[in-house]
């Protein structure tokens, strides 16, 4: 018997690294220009931010379906396997209901839900840790029991280019604070508690750079750490280059923000995941 | 059979609302029609001409639109949302054919609910809702129908609102409703007898409502209900071009002024509670075939928001809210169906702008509140949209005293607030406002840029002791220039000034007089010792152009490259510049 790591497109997880821990991804929704597309399925990134670039109507997101999450956990659970399924935190999306409706519907006893608290990379950190302690064995309790207990060592912060996109998809939250468009500021945010808060707001990009690197320093030493990128790779290899003292570059996971993500975070964005060494 | 109009003239509104008396009274039995049954097309043709009265109408309904903070002029909602009503009963009964009044109402329903706009078009919306579920597999509209239509109508509209308020458009609709409840009478008299009601309803919205007495005015929402009513049955009764005679609405309006007087903004700060947060509206479609339990998303919304408005039916829901968070209620959406048409504007954001002058009034009590002293539009806005609960109003001439900071602080509603007094001249009254309420502190500014600067550093989330080591210590990370002119001559410091000159401060202190405004501040500037990664920011005073302003950017982006200049609109009187360098 073997517990299979389930979670949804929001990770933004790179191909590589999930199909070398066999995670199921379940793509969530976006739809942009009135199409319903699968986000990294029916639509990538670059597609994505060239249709959210050239303005129209605001793309929105929708978790994949209660109907999604049985077909996924019936084929794992019916070879025999466990499952741990690890989502988006449920303060920005209603994943984990679509999620938890699933598992109610079918005999659930092999499927645990967990809360990351978490969207994009940082989720993706979760996800990675969940499948090496799955490999080290256990049930499915016991590497759900693990993973919570390590919920608090992952943490995300973002440079974003514009709170637009966030106040425009409704997930705005506590960073409405800085929603400030007099003066064009950078806004760092940060996840905690399931919610995206604000941190600084740097009046340009080479001090919103700077101080992200700062941020993330203050949090090391690290285990894993992700850069992350909406538009711009370049600037992302900047960031990753800064962070080096933290993490060899090799270890350094670079990944992108995908549609669901996409189309609140906007272009322009940077973004840093990590997790902390246990203490 | 002759109708006219009931008791025109003795009517308290007599001539305020009302459709003049019909001099041509043709019934229209030659076409068919018999007074006492209406044909889907007939209902259709009413409508429309109900929804042209509308517009006819649309500025007078939108100049009673009182409420502190519009969501949209109501007028012009209740058209937009009739427009879309009387088009989609165009597309699905074409003229020229019979059609019933089933299919007629189900089409104005679907119509109106799709294209609802604002509160008054979503009741409106359940209106029709209910008026065409009444009607169901109903070829004609007879009298007793009409009785039906109008209660499950009301019932519709009261359903949508999560707290119903009397004295607004659905009392209105209650009373037209109401007052043909089981009376034996022909359709048209019915119809009137509706109309007359909806009329003593809307002369009565003042007392039941105190924003409309103290405006003194009556419910723009219900004038648009009597609008639709009178303009229905003006098509009805077969009279051509309906006509409402507003010459004593001008009266009324008038009367307003004399009386309580315009709305002012002691009155917005008292409601400003109530309109806080996002207005939210979106679309739950369900997907997969999944059923939408309507009354379930109603009550999960009347208990998690304010203002809630939840219509639709099984296939499609709309949503009307207030909310301060809108992720919580749109996560719940999207763990239904698919969400669309999600339309978010910021309540707060509304409220300044009509509130513009004094300080920003009642927001959310927040826990720590940030406060500044500013004068002029463009400095009040850039501090209000960068997350300040308001400011005072006050600054180089207009020094506010202790009792008025004191005030200003406590109607944050905040826990803790932190004064920016952006003067030096304000900071000692700043301190002793400090010094007798153990809620207010004080951070130092004594510059407008020392207090963007300030603000900057500020994190909501944080402990006020925290902010205030923050905030104080970033103003000393920045360069703080004004540029004034001189009102007379002298000379301090090696600094000979002559009257009329421009003169240059840097942290307070005259550094430099010339005859042009932009020399002035290009030295003052450049005495900070630029950088090539400074950020510059100038904001421009009341009176200064932009050109000028744009002109010093340019020759010190040239001079130094990779620098960073933002130019602001300031609006401040007396300084024809405020600079910051950091």
């Amino acid at each position: 018997m073997t517990v299979r790591i389930v979670t949804d497109s929001s990770a933004d997880l790179p191909a590589e690294l999930v199909q070398q821990h066999q995670i199921t991804v379940l793509p969530c929704y976006v739809v942009v220009d009135g199409q319903t597309l699968k986000d990294g399925v029916d639509i990538q990134a670059d597609d994505f931010y060239r249709r959210l670039q050239a303005g129209g109507p605001t793309p929105t997101t929708a978790q994949p379906t209660v109907a999604d999450f049985q077909a996924v956990y019936q084929d794992l659970t019916s070879q025999g396997d466990q499952v741990v399924s690890i989502h988006v935190s449920r303060k920005l999306s209603g994943t984990l209901n679509s999620a938890e409706q699933a598992k109610g519907s079918l005999d659930g006893e092999a499927v645990e839900i967990i809360d990351s608290r978490l969207a994009a990379m940082p989720l993706g950190l979760v996800v990675l840790e969940a499948a090496a302690l799955a490999a080290e064995g256990g049930s499915h309790q016991e590497v759900a029991e693990k993973v919570r207990q390590g919920l608090d060592l992952h943490h995300g912060l973002f440079a974003l280019d514009t709170l637009e996109f966030l106040q425009k998809g409704g997930r705005i939250g506590k960073a409405q604070a800085f929603l400030g468009s007099v003066l064009n500021v950078k806004p760092i945010l940060r996840l905690h508690e399931g919610e995206a808060h604000p941190v600084e707001r740097p009046r340009n990009r080479e001090r919103a750079m700077h101080r992200l690197v700062e941020l993330v320093k203050e949090l090391g030493p690290v285990r894993r750490m992700a850069v992350i990128h909406s538009t711009d790779a370049e600037r992302m290899a900047v960031l990753k280059q800064e962070l080096t003292g933290l993490l060899p570059a090799d270890q350094i996971i670079e990944a992108r923000f995908g549609s669901t993500l996409g189309t609140y975070i906007g272009p322009d964005a940077l973004g840093v995941a990590i997790t902390q060494e246990a203490r | 059979m002759i109708y006219n109009c009931p008791d025109l003239d003795d009517s308290p509104l007599a001539s305020l609302y009302l459709i003049a008396p019909a001099t041509d009274s043709t019934i229209r039995d030659g076409n068919g029609l018999s007074m006492d049954q209406l044909r889907g097309q007939d209902l259709q043709a009413a409508f429309s001409a109900a929804t042209s009265c509308l517009e006819e109408y649309r500025d007078a309904v939108n100049a009673l639109n009182v409420f502190p903070v519009p969501d949209g002029d109501t007028g012009t909602n209740m058209l937009l949302t009739m427009r879309s009503a009387v088009q989609s009963a165009a597309d699905a009964c074409p003229d020229g054919e019979d059609h019933s009044v089933a299919a007629v109402s189900a089409a104005l329903a679907q119509g109106a609910f799709f294209g609802a706009r604002g509160n008054s078009g979503v009741i409106l919306s359940q209106f029709f809702k209910g008026f065409s579920d009444a009607l169901t597999g109903k070829e004609y509209l007879a009298a007793p129908d009409l009785a039906r239509a109008l209660m499950l109508a009301t019932k519709g509209a009261y359903s949508s609102v999560g707290n119903p308020v009397e004295g607004t458009m659905l009392t209105v609709i209650r009373m037209a409703s109401e007052a043909v409840q089981g009376v034996d009478d022909g359709l048209l008299d019915l119809w009137g007898t509706a109309y007359q009601a909806s009329q003593d309803a809307l002369s009565n919205t003042p007392e039941q409502l105190p924003v409309l007495r103290e405006a003194g005015v009556v419910d723009a929402g219900g004038f648009g209900v009597v609008i639709l009513i009178g303009g229905a049955l003006r098509a009805i009764s077969g009279t051509a071009s309906p006509s409402i005679d507003l010459s004593e609405l001008g009266r009324f309006q008038g009367a307003a002024n004399n009386g309580s007087g315009p709305i002012d903004s002691g009155y917005l700060d008292s409601t400003m509670e109530e309109e806080w947060g996002n207005c939210t509206q979106f679309i739950i479609s369900s997907v997969d075939g999944l059923e939408l339990d309507l009354e379930q998303v109603r009550k999960h919304f009347q208990e998690t928001a304010l203002s809630t408005v939840v219509v639709g039916d099984e296939r499609a829901v709309r949503v009307h809210i207030h909310v301060e968070d809108t992720a919580p209620a749109l996560s719940y959406a999207e763990s239904l169906g698919a969400v669309s048409e999600v339309k978010i504007e910021n309540m707060d954001w509304q409220n300044e702008r009509f509130a513009a002058s004094g300080h920003g009034g009642v927001k959310q009590a927040a826990a720590l509140a940030l406060l500044p002293v500013v004068q002029g539009d463009g400095l009040a806005h850039l501090f209000r949209d960068s997350g300040c609960a308001g400011v005072i109003e006050g600054g180089q001439t207009m020094n506010p005293s202790v009792q008025q900071i004191i005030d200003a602080a406590r109607s944050t509603g905040a826990k803790d607030v932190i004064v920016l007094p952006n003067n030096s001249n304000v900071v000692l009254a700043a301190e002793q406002a400090a010094d007798s309420e153990p809620f207010l502190h004080v951070v130092p500014t004594k510059s407008v840029p020392q207090g963007v600067a300030a603000m900057f550093a500020f994190n909501p989330e944080g402990l006020w002791q925290e902010n205030v080591e923050s905030m104080s210590a970033a103003i000393s990370e920045i360069a703080s220039v004004e540029v004034t002119a001189a009102v007379r001559g002298i000379k301090i410091g090696g600094v000979e000034v002559k009257e009329g000159q421009y003169i240059g401060l840097l942290e307070g202190k005259l550094v430099t007089a010339e005859d042009t405004v932009q020399g002035a501040l290009r030295t003052a500037l450049d005495l900070t010792g630029l950088s090539s990664d400074a950020i510059v920011s100038i904001y421009y005073g009341a009176g200064c152009p932009l050109s000028d302003a744009r002109s010093v950017a340019a020759t010190l982006e040239s001079d130094h490259p990779g620098i960073q200049v933002d130019l602001i609109d300031g609006g401040q009187p007396h300084h024809q510049f405020l600079a910051s360098v950091e």
